[in-house]
This record gives C-alpha cells, structure tokens and sequence, in this order.
C-alpha cells in the first residue's frame, strides 16, 4: 500500500491547499470531498490500481499524515535556505509554531504506538489527520464498524497517556 | 499503558462494557478483568476516552489547527456582519433576514428615499477593510449594475456604512425555481417559455463578458408576472476575481461554498466538471448548469444527485444524467440541446447561450406540430441570424518590441519578459520555465483563463502560442538541437516538435517528470512517485531505472536529472533526510557521487555548473570532462521564486549563456508601515514594502524596531527615521520576531526560536551580546513574545501562547539572575498586556466572555482588582501618556476611554477615534502609539504604493558569465 502514498500524496497536497484556502474560522476540512476529489483524478489519469474506495482512503489518510508533518518539520526546522514563507500575522505564524510542534510530538508517540500496534496508527491517521469518519475509516481499514471505534478509543487512550495529557 | 493486546478477550470486555450505560461500565469492567488491575486500568483509560471530550485528538484536529491554516496559506479567516432588524443601513432600514448565503447574509431593506423594497446583501468584511479589493469590487459591480435586463435581478448600488459594505439589489418577490420544482416536473410548453427566458438573459450577459457562475433553481426567481428573474449575475466573480493568487478551484459562492458552522450549503449539483475539477470557467460552466436547470425543470429531479458531496461531483465527472427519464413529449430539439449542454468537455459542449434559442424556437415548433398530430418536419433554423448577437470582441495584444538577443555584448543585459496580462505565470512544485539551447525560445508554464498549460514564445518575434495538449503540463526541456520540446502532463512524459506537430508519448510518469534530453537522443527523468532516475528512449519505449539508491550514503532518493555534454553523465539531486546535494551520475554504473551542497544543477556550455541553494541562484566554473568544478561556487541571483512546499526554483539556461528565471513574486503579504493621526489619516513610513509582522516606535522616536518575514528567515530590522536606514539587527536562522524596546530605547527583547524559543534580549544598536530572559521550551512548547517592559527597564511582561484560547501573561526580570513567573493565567486567552506610564496598572485583553474585552488590573499585585474597560469587545489596549486614557479596538474602530486610576479603578467617557477595521488581525492589531498620545503606528497591507498585486513575470539575463566571471578565483 505504501508505494502507493507517493503518488497520492502529490495530489492530495494539492487538492488539501485549496480546500484549506476556502476555509473559514470555525470550519474544518471536507476530507472526505477532498479524498474523493483526488481519487477522481488519480483513477483518472493514473489508472492505477486502486482495490476500491476504502483502499484509496487508506492510502489518502496515510498520506495526509505526511502532508501535515511533512510541514510541520519544515516549518520548525525553519533555517535559514530552508524556510517557509510565512505571510501570516504574528500571533498566527507563533500559533502555527505551537501546532507544529505538537504534532510532531503526536507522530514521533505515532511511530513508537506502531510498533506494537500498527492498526491503532492507521485509525488515529483517518481519524485525526484525515478527518474520516467512523464509517469511513472502517471503510478504509477493512475492518468492522465496532473495530473501527474501539481501536479510536484504545489510541486516544495510549497517545494521551504517552504523551502525558 | 499496559498494551492490551496482551490480553486477547480484552476487546471483548470492551464492547460489552461500551454497549452498556455509561454508568454501569466501570463494575461491568473489574469483574470481567477479575483481580488483573493492569488490565482492569487499562480497559478503564480506554472508556474513559469514551467518555471524554476535551479536545483531545479531536477528529480531524490536525486539519483544524493554525498549521494547517499556514499551510493553506490563506486568510486567518474572515467575518461577516450582520445587521440587526430594525436598523439602519445608509438610507435603508434593514426589515428582515432574506437568506443566509456563502457569500453573505441577505436583508430585505427599505429604501427610505425611493419609498422601495430592496435586498441588502451584507459582504465580508475584508471588503470593506482593504481598500484596494474594495476598489475593484466597487467597480466590478458598477459594470454589473449597468447589466439591465427584464430577466436579471437589477444591481441597484453598493453602499457602505460605517465600515459595513453591502450591495443593494432589486428584491424579486415570489418563489424560485427550486419552489416550482420542488412541486413536480414543469409541463414542457412551460419549460420553453423558461427556459427561453433564461437563455436570453445569460446570452445577453454573456456577451457582456458577465458569468454567473452560480447558476441554479435556487438562484433564479418567478416573478409575481411569471417572468424569471435571475439573481446574482457575476456576483461570484466579482466577489472573488481578485483570488488570482490564491488559485481557487471553486470559489467561495459557488455551490460547493459552504456555510459558518461547516455545513455544506446546497449541492455541487450545477457545478460544471471544470469547475469541480478546478479547471477553467468561462461562459460554458453557466450553459452547463442551464442544461441542468432545464433538465431538473422537465423531470423534476436533479440531473445529478447524490447523498453526499463526494457522490455528485463524482457524477458530475463521471455519469450521464438519466435522459430516459424526460418526459416522452420532450421535443427532440430541446433534449438535444440538453444533451450538447451537458457534455463533460466544455470544448465539446454548446459554445453559445444564444444557440440554445434557436433549439428552443425549434422545440416550439416541434411541441406544436406534435400537438398537431403531424409528423415533426426537419429543422429550418436561420443560424446566422443569430449569430448576429454580439460575441465579446477578443482583446487585441499590443504588439511589443523585442528585444532581439543579437550580438553578444561584453557586458550582461538584463531584461524583463513580458508576460500577457491573460497569463499567470505559475510556481508550482514542478519546474515551469525552460529556455532552447540556442536561445530563440522560451517555453514557460501560465495559468490562462484558470487552465494550468505551457506556452512556446519565440524570442525572435515574441510571438507565444500554446503548446499543444500541455494541459497541467509542466517541467519543460529541450533537446540538444533545440528541434524538440519535452515535458510532462497527465502522469506522462511527452515531447512535441518545436516547430509544431504531433504530441508524442515517451513513457509513463506517475507523479509527473522532471527531465533531461541525453546526448545520443534518450531522455532521463524522475518522477513523483519514483526514487530513482529513469532512462528511456526519446522515441519512446519502456523506462528502465539508471540508478539504485545509495542507502549506506544516507541517500532516499535522486532528482532533477541534467545532461552533461559527454553523453554518459548527468547531475542529479541526491535528497537526503536534512539537505540535498548535486551530484554526478554516471549513467553507465548508475551510481552516483555527490559534487556539492545544493539541487536542481544544470550545466551550461559556457562551462559552468548552476544550482540553487536555498533561494539563491549559485553559480561555480565547471569542467565537464573531469567532472570536477573548477571554482568555489559563487551566489549569483538571490531571491528566486520559491515553489511552495518543494522550494523547486523556475530557472533555465540557454547554451550561449542566456538565462531565464522566475524572480520572487512580491506582494503577498506586503506591508507598510504607516503613521496614523487621532483622527485616521495615513502617512506612510518610507520604507520598502516587505512582510513586516511587527512594528515598534522607539520611546525616544528616532527609530523603528520592525520584524521582518522575508521567505529565508524572519528577523529584526531598526529602522532610523531621520536617515532613512535599515540595518539589520538579529541574523539567526531561526525566526527573531515581536520586538519591543527598553524605555531608554537601548535594549530591544524580542521573541526568538532559536535553542527552544522564548523571550531575548539584545543592545538596539547591535553591539554587545544577546540574552535569554525566558525558555518556551516546555513539554507544551509555548511560544514567548514580549509586550511591554516595566517602567524602569528592569522586567518585561510577555504572553505565553499554548493555542489561540489558551494564552497566559508572564513577567521576566533582567537582572543577574532572571526570573520568569506566570502573572495571569486563566483559563482563557490573556493576552497583550501594557503597562500605564507610572507602571502601577497592567491593561490586558482576555476572551472569557466568549470575545475579546479589554481590562485593568494593579501591577505587580494583579489580583487585588480587576476591571472591564470594553463594553462591545476590545482588543489591543494601550495607555495614554498620564495613564488618565487607555485606546484599544473594538474590532472595527479605534476607541479611547478616560478611566481615574485609584481604588476603585474609575472608567470614564469613552469616544471613537477612527475607523480602523482594516488593521484588524485574529486577535487585534499589533501597534505603538507615540508617547504624547497622537501618533498610532500601524501596519498596513500592501506596499507604500498600495500594490498588493503579485508581480508576475520572468526575468532574462544576457550573457550572465560576465556577472560572475570576475567573482570567480579560478583554480
């Protein structure tokens, strides 16, 4: 599934902007229009393999993950030669600084939960990082509602604990 | 916690406990776990989660956060008025709630000096607070409102008040089409009176240029006549034509917009598959939805539906709407036309709304001969006449000189490509300009009526054309010989001859490709989704991978391939986890070594070698038979234009030393600052419009300390008024921002990044060391930023931000040995704390009402009093020079109020200052005001020119060897 992400990610990167860019205070992302819209296009001009909906949801949480981290990193790490250009107003830019921070924290307690439990990494993926819904997100990990709900609790669990919350 | 997987019935107990009342789960759970307490606790911590709601991991949270506003780039967000029943409005008196829209809210209004109804549509504030958008709105509806026609809602006037602008519509009363429909299907003799009446309307508008694009039964109105009347015409554009930079597929008013609270409004069900898909817009989006109008209109349901969002912009793309399901007395004519209506492909769809008309006169013709019992006769339809109707005419270009690169000067020639106004030059993650070796042409990417596509100029004439099937295409390059052009679209590598002909497939390119044209006619490339370089004939054929990932080098993967003359090299990019680097492939091997710090090489046959690092253009002497540089790289262009995420440069070069590049695009997010009198006039700070985020008036008034957020890092800058200088003041890569000064204008404290973040402090003038006062680098990972110093210079009040609603107020000492300890720190957002002059009273914002209001508090003993000094919220608070007078914003307008310090703390008149909505920020704006209490010093948006436009064009350089020939120590 994995060498999947890479091309999904392109998309989804995109797509992820300019939704976020009709975004509104108080509003949160329509991921389930932004997934479709990149499944679209992707089943479109790639022809790739794509199992069903539930596949590529998987692939699309996963990859949104990255999409976030990915610039959470960039945006820390914020060297010189390697900065982001931040347009934002100052409490805005300090605020996006904060998140950033705390959700590299979430990946880094992430990757130790995958190792001992990679299905509850998948969940907190569609749920946290990609908004899925309950049904959605058993939809994309191929496992019963019920299974679904209760790896979200027994994550939220762990994470909250690990992270001292 | 315990992993519960070590207990394999452990999600058993689970669901049966979830299944029961919340009360009942924590017995049901010790006496399934008997006596394991571990597995007893750790069953607990997971129900617990069920039954807790504290934000934490909230679904979708990490999609909701200030990051993945950043990331989005866009506005903080943005608020819409609303007007109260009752009030007035200008010369109206606002009566009731119309509609709530994605654009607005919508007022029935009476116009007390016409004595006529009218609708108000209230607009978001950023128009009334930006007075360039403003600008361009008020024109874009002044064109609209000269848009008369029966069958169009008048735009009467746009009127502003007291910062609030609205547009003032002709109020159309009676029901929709969606009311009419919602009844059942339209008999057909029915539809052709509507839909004729439509056609004419959008024909005429069209021909004016106008597009609706936002077509829908809701949108369009039955008079108390019968006559439709549609509502909104161009609106949408004109609400969002200033987006240009902001790339938006779908704009906000569409469809597809949706409402405060996260609801979708409405369906995308008229949303054309352009429009879903972010492509181009034009006239056929709004005959697309009129081919659905009339389709819903005859069936009485939806020519695609679905439950959800997801599922109809899927039909829309995919499906064909039912037309079995049109009633059987549907003329041929009409159904055809809804057929050439609704094709997929715009270029394939009826072009004309007039057109239809004359389908329509057919349908007529065919109802009546049907109803007539006659065979329906062929159709005899005088097109040209209609054709009579005008087409907008298309803008002549103006012919422009060019430049011809003719004989090589000595000297370097720099020029400014003309980009058409049409086009938009684009940045993407993948490269967008490409120059032929020999010179003569240009071929760069632009988005042009909103489709991403290449166009070919020829440097010659500087005659462009579009390249063929370049939709989306992008990474151009040439072949050696110049004859060929090559590029990538559709997940595909591709080339075309130059001189025009055939697109031609090379091979797949899944994630799309950068490529480069090999001597002895193979093209290498990377692609998106692969980690390794691809070799494949240029003629086309199966990619086979040149290289193998040099794991043990800490290399992930190789990109950006160039062609060395030898045939049998190329540079590359090696990615690695914390840099890049160029190295040298030797196509043979495949292997790869690196050369230098740096990406995206490409050698040029003046013998040079130029790569980018960070946002600079550098440049080194490079032999291309040792493969070795010659020279120690030198910087030669700074400031590139950065693609967003990839940081990929726009830069190419010819074989005779031309070169083209994409300079950094200015304008977003431009400010300047500006002085600002009591009663609100500007004067503007004659500095260069940068992305200032700060902006600090020294106690003395000789200097600004201004923080600067250039695209390589975010710094201090003292500005000196009387000289006009700028000198930088702090050079760590990480952010220094926030600056604030020391009463005697000596020190600055600003807040850092740097070594975990927190509040420093350094000598204004640059000399002597910088000092920490605070550490942010707690397991919560605030951030620091300094508001105020203490009268007598020996503390700083600053605020700790965790989030946006949890921010506290802290006091750092100076002296030998800090302190730092959290003054207020409630629940809440405390934030923005002054200090009066004789230091005894701290003024601060606080949201625990649930918005923003502004109070005073004794200082240093902040809990012996509290009192509010807003009333209507109030952000930003500072004091007047004898702390008789506190200024704060109340989100529109500057306010003072005298207040008495003493016990109790006396509040007194308050008054309006000026208007000041367009400095409003999230949590309000960031000033200074003079110490006598009359100058505000503010930031505005846009540069000292007002210019907020980002400048789109490509720089050419003739010749550039000689900038840098000298700069070179050759070895």
């Amino acid at each position: 599934m994995d060498q999947l992400v890479p091309l999904v990610y392109q998309d989804l990167r995109r797509v992820a902007r300019s939704q976020l860019r009709r975004l509104r205070v108080g509003e949160t992302l329509d991921t389930t229009g932004l997934v479709h819209e990149a499944y679209l296009r992707l089943v479109d001009q790639t022809r790739a393999t794509w199992h069903d909906r539930g596949h590529f949801l998987a692939v699309s949480a996963i990859a949104m993950r990255q999409v976030l981290i990915d610039y959470a990193r960039e945006r820390s790490r914020e060297k010189r030669g390697g900065g982001v250009v931040h347009t934002a107003f100052d409490d805005q830019a300090a605020a996006a600084t904060v998140d950033a921070g705390r959700l590299l924290e979430i990946d880094l307690a992430l990757e130790k939960l995958g190792r001992h439990d990679p299905r509850l990494v998948r969940v907190v993926e569609c749920r946290y990082f990609a908004g899925l819904s309950e049904h959605e997100t058993a939809e994309a990990l191929g496992v019963s509602l019920r299974t679904a709900q209760r790896d979200w609790l027994k994550a939220r669990a762990w994470l909250r604990q690990e992270l001292g919350r | 916690m315990a992993d519960l997987s070590r207990w394999p019935h452990a999600d058993d107990i689970l669901d049966q406990a979830l299944a029961r009342p919340a009360a009942e789960r924590r017995a049901f759970i010790r006496e399934a776990a008997g006596d394991d307490e571990a597995l007893s606790a750790a069953l607990e911590a997971v129900l617990a989660e069920a039954e807790t709601d504290d934000g934490f991991l909230a679904p979708g949270g990490a999609i909701a956060g200030p990051l993945a506003g950043e990331l989005a780039g866009g506005p903080a967000g943005e608020t819409t008025p609303r007007l109260t029943e009752g009030s007035r409005f200008g010369a109206y008196t606002v009566h009731s709630v119309l509609g709530r829209g994605g654009m607005g809210e919508v007022y029935r209004a009476r116009d007390t000096r016409l004595g006529r109804d009218i609708a108000l549509k209230v607009l978001p504030r950023r128009f009334a607070a930006d007075p360039i958008r403003h600008a361009r709105f008020d024109r874009e509806a002044r064109l609209l409102a000269s848009l008369n026609h029966p069958h169009i809602a008048s735009i009467y006037d746009i009127e502003e008040h007291e910062g609030t602008v609205a547009l003032v519509l002709e109020l159309v009363e009676g029901p929709t089409l969606a009311d009419r429909i919602a009844d059942g299907p339209v008999p057909v003799a029915h539809v052709l009176d509507l839909s004729d009446e439509m056609a004419e309307a959008i024909a005429v508008a069209h021909a004016r240029g106008v597009v609706h694009r936002d077509l829908k039964p809701a949108n369009i109105k039955l008079s108390a006549t019968g006559d439709v009347k549609i509502l909104d015409f161009g609106i949408a554009k004109a609400l969002w034509q200033d987006a240009g930079d902001l790339a938006r597929p779908v704009e906000p008013g569409s469809s597809l917009t949706r409402e405060h609270g996260g609801g979708v409004v409405g369906t995308p069900s008229y949303v054309s598959p352009e429009h879903a898909r972010g492509q181009a817009v034009d006239h056929r989006s709004d005959i697309w939805a009129f081919g659905c109008v009339v389709y819903e209109l005859l069936t009485g349901v939806r020519a695609f539906d679905g439950d959800s969002t997801t599922e109809v912009i899927a039909r829309v793309l995919e499906r064909e709407p039912d037309f079995t399901r049109l009633p059987p007395d549907t003329p041929p004519s009409l159904r055809r036309l809804i057929e050439r209506a609704l094709r997929k492909e715009p270029g394939r769809r009826l072009g004309l709304m007039a057109d239809a008309r004359l389908d329509i006169e057919d349908a007529r013709v065919e109802l009546r001969r049907a109803a007539d019992a006659v065979e329906p006769g062929r159709r005899a339809s005088s097109r040209w006449l209609w054709l009579a109707v005008p087409v907008a005419a298309v803008a002549a270009a103006a012919g422009y000189q060019w430049p011809r690169p003719a004989r090589p000067e000595p000297a370097p020639v720099f020029l400014a490509v003309p980009i058409a106004d049409s086009d938009h030059l684009v940045a993407g993650e993948l490269p967008g300009i490409a120059i032929s070796p020999d010179g003569r042409t240009l071929v760069y990417r632009t988005r042009r009526d909103g489709v991403i596509q290449l166009v070919r100029q020829s440097l010659d004439t500087g005659r462009t054309e579009l390249v063929p099937e370049s939709v989306d295409g992008a990474a151009p390059f040439f072949s050696p010989d110049s004859l060929w052009l090559g590029f990538t679209a559709g997940n595909h590598l591709l080339k075309v001859p130059v001189a025009g002909g055939a697109v031609v497939t090379v091979g797949a390119a899944p994630g799309g490709a950068r490529g480069t044209w090999l001597p002895g006619d193979t093209i290498a490339y990377s692609t998106g989704a692969g980690r390794n370089i691809l070799r494949v004939p240029a003629a086309g054929g199966d990619p086979a991978e040149v290289t193998r990932i040099d794991a043990a080098a800490g290399h992930l993967s190789y990109d950006s391939p160039a062609a060395l003359p030898d045939g049998r090299h190329a540079l590359v990019t090696i990615v690695m986890a914390d840099r890049q680097q160029v190295g040298v492939l030797d196509l043979t091997t495949g292997g790869v070594v690196p050369l230098v710090e740096g990406r995206q090489p490409q050698f040029v046959a003046t013998g040079h070698l130029i790569f980018v690092r960070g946002s600079a253009l550098w440049a080194a002497p490079f032999d291309a038979t040792t493969r070795e540089l010659r020279a120690e790289p030198v910087s030669m262009i700074e400031g590139l234009e950065l693609g967003t995420l990839n940081r990929t440069v726009h830069v190419s070069a010819a074989a005779d030393g031309t070169l083209v590049y994409m300079p950094q695009r200015t304008g977003l997010g431009l400010r300047t600052p500006v002085w600002v009198d009591l009663d609100g006039t500007e004067a503007v700070v004659p500095v260069d419009g940068r992305v200032y985020t700060r902006a600090s008036l020294s106690p003395d008034q000789t200097r600004l300390a201004l923080a600067v957020a250039d695209p390589e890092n975010r710094d201090i800058w003292i500005y000196e008024l009387a000289r006009g200088a700028m000198t930088r003041l702090t050079t760590d890569p990480a952010t220094d921002t926030a600056p604030i000064w020391s009463p005697d204008s000596r020190m600055i404290a600003f807040r850092s990044e740097r070594e975990g973040g927190g509040v420093f402090i350094a000598p204004a003038d640059g000399s002597g060391e910088t000092r920490r006062l605070t550490s942010s680098d707690g397991p919560e990972r605030p951030a620091h930023t300094p508001y105020a110093f203490t009268p007598d210079g020996t503390a700083v009040l600053f605020t700790e931000l965790r989030s946006y609603t949890d921010q506290g107020i802290g006091l750092a000492t100076l002296g030998d040995e800090p302190t730092v300890r959290m003054l207020i720190d409630g629940p809440y957002a405390e934030t923005r704390p002054a200090l009066s002059s004789d230091g005894n009273w701290l003024a601060y914002q606080s949201d625990e009402t649930g918005r923003f209001e502004v109070y005073v508090r004794p200082f240093p003993d902040v809990d012996t009093s509290r009192t509010r000094i807003s009333v209507n919220g109030g952000s930003s608070p500072r004091w007047g020079p004898d702390g008789r007078a506190i200024v704060f914003h109340d989100g529109t307008a500057m306010i003072e109020v005298l207040v008495s310090p003493g016990q109790p703390f006396g509040v007194g008149e308050s008054r309006r200052l000026f208007e000041a909505s367009r400095y409003s920020e999230r949590l309000g704006p960031l000033y200074d005001l003079s110490p006598d209490g009359r100058r505000f010093l503010f930031l505005r948006e846009g540069g000292p020119d007002g210019e907020t436009g980002r400048r789109s064009d490509l720089r050419l350089i003739q010749r550039w060897t000689a900038v840098v020939s000298d700069r070179f120590g050759e070895r």
